[in-house]
This record gives structure tokens, sequence and C-alpha cells, in this order.
């Protein structure tokens, strides 16, 4: 029997298997590969939840608690997105987009300190698991609409009669299917930051404090609010809804490691503040 | 004509436009907030910055972005865009529903509904949040068991009856707990209750949030053996005899007292053998820093000091914010509102209709009043 720690190293080769079965795909134009991609990721997924699971029993709380447990989490809601998408869509080349950023959030999970240390008293409570469990599937369905707006892109610029456009749903559906995910993420986003504010009331008494973590979850909020105001509204689709749903995944990121590592805040594991002006003093 | 051009550009105040233009001004300011360091002194920012960056930072208040005026003036914007919005389309919205509402189409009808208690939701957010700000108070407490502090600009009283850390087995701390009386003026108790980490004390608006801890000890104050003083005395802080011209910081505790070659240190948080680490400072001077046991005089010339009875001591945040019932309703109605936009689609008149629910109805309503092909 495989403990957290191997199951969660079965995942990360697994993951990286499928990457490889997706580039062999991308090279050698056979869809054999693609086969061996999805099976891959399917498998590393229940390593993945099994490792989950295990820590979870470990620890009596969901692992989402420090820098290693949401990126275990994060890449963990990517695959489970892209194995759900790519049963419901039939996409066989979605895995080529996907799974490369599967497997840099795991290694930058398995680049992160996996101790197990007990809760202190101001991560315990229940509003930060719920905070915290549906940032993992915000998070998972805005990757996902990021690969599938590559996706788009890529197939915008492709010849109709190339290896990976025929193997590539048409570019309204890709548009579609990046919308809904948008959708998705963004009403998760949104219990993200109403649950995050009553339990940052609760621990600190004040529901809102510009903390950069905050800031940057009200900033992205934000974006995807704009995409889909200027969606349903002025008709913004296509290559202009891809790339925003692009940036708007790069602010994802920012708002997870970004902040971290670089901004400080109550959430974060950082102490310096980004020098901004020191560019202006390279410049002049 | 006049007047149909001043309720054209009325008009702009409640576009989406405009309230796309104040999201992404806010959304700008926001970065900035967390790029460039918030609340320091103007002298930070006027040594790390050109001369005109940092007058400009420090004119626009961008030194407190949050609680400056063009912060404050672009969300009161964005809550007016929103009223105006909401408010011009609810009459529509009623209308559709008059015209469809039956038993069968109830949960359709209902999600039209569902971008105005968005947007509405969102306003009051802003709005409490605005109201909630302006009406802030908090206030640190802090204190060993048995004492009773007043809590500033208010008519009552904090008695710390009891102060508990609980451990877990394997030494790491549990919970924090801090059990309280609020006295009025005379003393009488008003409440009791209990605050912990993420288990505020409520009462009357106020919320007492156990934040944190430290060490505290009676500090004992002697010239010529004779008692000068007594009080307790906190971490960091300092007995200090104006008079007498002397003072004694308490700089640190160390509970389970250790040292090597390489400095003090705590073997664990336990008070198994504390030692104070102590300066006393003369007419502003540092005369003497050393370290001493619980109960042991610390003689300076004509001076004794003694520390003793190590304790821990609670520190709370009392705060005040109001309108958080209203914000609270504000963030129930924003994810009931996007519950409604996309996932209870109402059943489509008509290709346009499959845009979205009401923002595909106010496309074509825009696009007709523009005189645009709607087909």
């Amino acid at each position: 029997m495989l403990d957290e720690k191997q199951s969660f190293l079965a995942a990360l080769i697994l993951y990286s298997l499928a990457s490889l079965a997706y580039i062999v795909l991308f090279i050698s134009k056979n869809m054999k590969y693609s086969n061996y991609g999805r099976w891959l990721v399917r498998t590393g997924l229940v390593f993945h939840t099994l490792a989950l699971t295990m820590r979870t029993v470990q620890t009596s709380y969901l692992p989402l608690t420090s820098q290693y447990e949401f990126a275990s989490g994060f890449a963990w809601g990517i695959s489970l997105f892209f194995v759900s998408y790519e049963w419901k869509y039939k996409i066989r080349t979605l895995g080529v987009f996907v799974t490369p950023l599967i497997l840099i959030i795991t290694f930058y999970a398995a680049l992160q300190s996996s101790e197990l240390k007990p809760l202190m008293p101001a991560l315990q409570s229940k509003w930060l698991f719920v905070h915290v469990s549906t940032a993992v599937f915000s998070y998972g369905a805005f990757a996902m609409a990021c690969a599938v707006s590559f996706m788009y892109l890529i197939r915008d610029k492709l010849k109709a009669e190339s290896f990976l456009s025929i193997h590539m749903p048409e570019l309204c559906t890709l548009d579609s299917i990046s919308y809904k995910a948008i959708t998705f993420g963004f009403f998760m986003l949104t219990i993200v930051i109403v649950t995050g504010a009553i339990w940052a009331e609760r621990a600190w008494g004040r529901y809102w404090q510009w903390d950069p973590k905050e800031t940057w979850s009200f900033i992205t909020w934000v974006i995807y609010a704009i995409y889909l105001h200027v969606r349903l509204k002025r008709g913004w689709k296509n290559k202009r809804a891809a790339w925003y749903a692009i940036i708007g995944f790069l602010c994802i990121l920012f708002t997870y490691i970004g902040v971290n590592t670089i901004l400080s805040g109550y959430h974060s594991y950082g102490l310096l503040y980004m020098p901004i002006f020191q560019l202006y003093r390279i410049i002049s | 004509m006049k007047s149909k051009g001043v309720f054209n550009k009325l008009r702009i105040l409640k576009s989406m436009k405009l309230g796309i233009f104040l999201l992404s001004a806010i959304m700008f300011l926001s970065v900035l907030g967390t790029i460039l360091p918030q609340g320091r002194e103007p002298a930070f920012y006027l040594k790390d910055n050109p001369g005109f960056i940092a007058r400009l930072i420090l004119i626009l208040g961008f030194d407190h972005i949050y609680t400056s005026r063009i912060f404050a003036v672009l969300f009161s914007a964005l809550a007016v865009n929103m009223l105006l919005c909401n408010t011009a389309r609810l009459g529509s919205i009623l209308n559709r529903l008059r015209k469809r509402f039956d038993m069968e189409h109830m949960m359709e009808n209902v999600s039209y509904l569902g971008s105005w208690f968005l947007h509405l939701g969102f306003m009051l957010v802003v709005l409490f949040y605005i109201y909630g700000q302006a009406s802030y108070y908090s206030q640190e407490l802090y204190g060993v068991t048995g004492e009773i502090r007043s809590v500033e600009n208010t008519d009552f009283k904090v008695n710390i009856k009891d102060f508990k850390i609980n451990y877990r087995e394997d030494g790491s701390i549990s919970q924090y707990t801090t059990k309280l009386d609020v006295l009025d003026s005379n003393d009488k108790l008003l409440m009791k209750g209990s605050s912990s980490v993420n288990s505020p004390m409520r009462w009357k608006g106020y919320s007492f949030y156990q934040t944190g801890t430290g060490w505290a000890a009676e500090c004992k104050a002697y010239k010529d053996d004779s008692p000068l003083e007594a009080e307790v005395l906190y971490e960091g802080l300092a007995y200090d005899n104006r008079q007498e011209n002397i003072a004694i910081v308490m700089t640190k505790l160390y509970p389970d007292f250790a040292a090597d070659d390489k400095g003090l240190y705590s073997l664990s948080d336990r008070l198994e053998n504390p030692v104070f680490l102590y300066s006393i400072y003369y007419r502003g001077d540092i005369v003497r820093m050393s370290i001493a046991k619980p109960g042991e005089s610390i003689k300076w010339n004509e001076y004794s000091f003694v520390f003793d009875n190590p304790q821990r001591y609670t520190f709370l945040k009392v705060n005040r914010m109001k309108g958080q019932f209203g914000a609270a309703m504000g963030g129930m109605f924003i994810v009931f509102g996007l519950l409604l936009v996309f996932y209870f689609k109402p059943a489509y008149d008509n290709e346009h209709d499959k845009l979205s629910s009401i923002w595909a109805l106010e496309r074509i309503k825009d696009e007709k009043e523009e005189g645009m092909d709607v087909r």
C-alpha cells in the first residue's frame, strides 16, 4: 500500500508521462498517443485523490492550508476539470494544452515543504475550508478556460487541413467551452471571496482589509466581471475573449503565487514589497 | 431637443461603459496599492522616489490608497451607476415577468432577476462597506488575569477574568481563550463571555477578538530599600520613574531559559525556567543590560528592582463595524444572482435571448435605440 508521499509521487510521474504522450502526439501526429495521455492523466488523478485523501485522514482536516497542500489541490482541480471536459466534449487534443499546466503546478507543489504541521488557531475555521476548497474549483475552471482559449488561438492560426485543426473542435465550440468554464470559475470565485470575508471577520475583526491577497482576488474578480459584461452585452467573443481568458488566468497565477512570494499580508509567506520605482530609476 | 440632449447625457451615468470604466479605475488603483507600500511616513516616499512622484503620491493620497478620497469617490460613483442602472432596468424586467408569469415557468422567469440581484448585491456591498469604514471603531486591549481595563471612547470597561492557552499533545498551541466580563462605569456586570481565535465575543455591536498574547510580570522598584512603585510590566515595555530619572525595560522573558555560545533562547513555551532580560536606563542612557530570575533583586546604585510572578497576558481587539449585515446581504444577493444568471436560464423566445438572460434584452434595447439592425 502506498503512503501519501508515494501516491503524490506516482501522480507526478503519471502526469509527466501524460505530458510526454501529448508531446509525442504533437510531433508524431498519431492520435493513439492521445489515448495514452488521457488514461495516464486519469490514473494520475486517482493517485492524486488518494494522496489528498490520505493527507486528510492524517491531519483530520482538509489539506488546503499550506503552500504544498493548496498547490497540490490546485493541480488536482485542473486534472479533475480536464478529465470531465475531455470526457464531456470528446476533445482528444485538449491534453496537449492542459497537461503542461497540471505538471507545472504539481511540480511547484513538489518543491514546497510537505511537512505536516499542527493547524494554528487562526486556521481552525470551517469558513476557511469552504473558502479554500471553492478556490480549488474556481482556479481549476479558470485554468481550463485558459487552456481552451489557447487552443482557440492556435486553431485560429492553423490551416483548416492541418493535423491539429482536424482534431480540434470548431472555433465556436472552443469559445463556448471557455465561456462555460469562466462562468463556473467566476461563480466559485465569488463564493471564495464571500467566505473569505466571513472568515476574516471572525478571525481578525474586519471582513475586508485590502490585504494583497484579498486585493488581487478582487482584481481577478473584476477582470472576469468585465469579461462577462463585454461578452454578454457587447458581444465580445472569439479571439478577444480568448486573449482575455488567458490574461485572467495569469492574474489568477499572480494572486496565488506572486502575492505569496512577492507581496506581504495576512496570507503571504514573503515579506518584501515590490520595489515599484526601481524600474523608474533604471530607466532614468 | 435640449431636454433630450440633457437626458442623453444623463444616460451615461447608468451606462455599462461608465461602470466598466469605474471598475477598471478601481482595479488600477488596487494594483497600485499592492505594489506601493501603504501607510508609511511621508519621509519614506520622499526618500525612495523621485521628487515629483513622491509629491504626486502624497497629494493624491496614494500612501493610503484604500482610504483615499479618489478611491472613495470611484466606489461611490460605481454605487450610483449601479443604482441608476438597476432602477432603469427594473421596469423592463417586471414587464417581462408580468407577461409570462405562470407556475410552469416560475423558475425560468425568476432567473430574469438574476442580473438585477447581482448588481443590487454589489451595490449593497459597496455602500455598506463605505458606511462601515466611516463608522469603524477599533481599540486594542491587553492585560493579565484580574485586571480591569477601560475601553477608550466607550462607556464600558472589561474585566479579564481568565486567560488560557490550550496545548495539544505535541506541545503546539490549539487555542487561546480569554474569559471576559463587560462592566459599566460603576462596575456593574453587563455581560459575561469568552473570546477565542475565530470565535469572538459579541456585545451590542462590539466584537472582542482574541488576537495575541505575550509575557508580563510584576515589577517592584525600590530606592534605598524603600518601595517606590509596583506595577505590571509587559514584555518590551518599561517602568519609567521620571522624578528619579530611572527606567527599567523588561526586554524579554525566556520562559524556559537556556544559553550557549550562540546566545540566549527558550527551550519551550512553558514556564519551566523563567529568566528576564532587562535594561536599566539612567538619565536616558543605558547603564546596564543583564538577566535575572523571578524574585531576584536587581541592584544599581541606590535603586533596586524585582521582577516576579511571570504570566501570560492576553491581547484583544475591540471592534465595531456598522453595516456588516447589509454587506452580508449584498454578498448573498451576488451569489444568488449569479446562480440565477448562469444556472437557471429562461426558455428563449428568440435567437437574441440565447446570448444570455437579461443582458441580452438590454443589448437589444440599446442597439434599437442606437438605430442598429438587431436582426
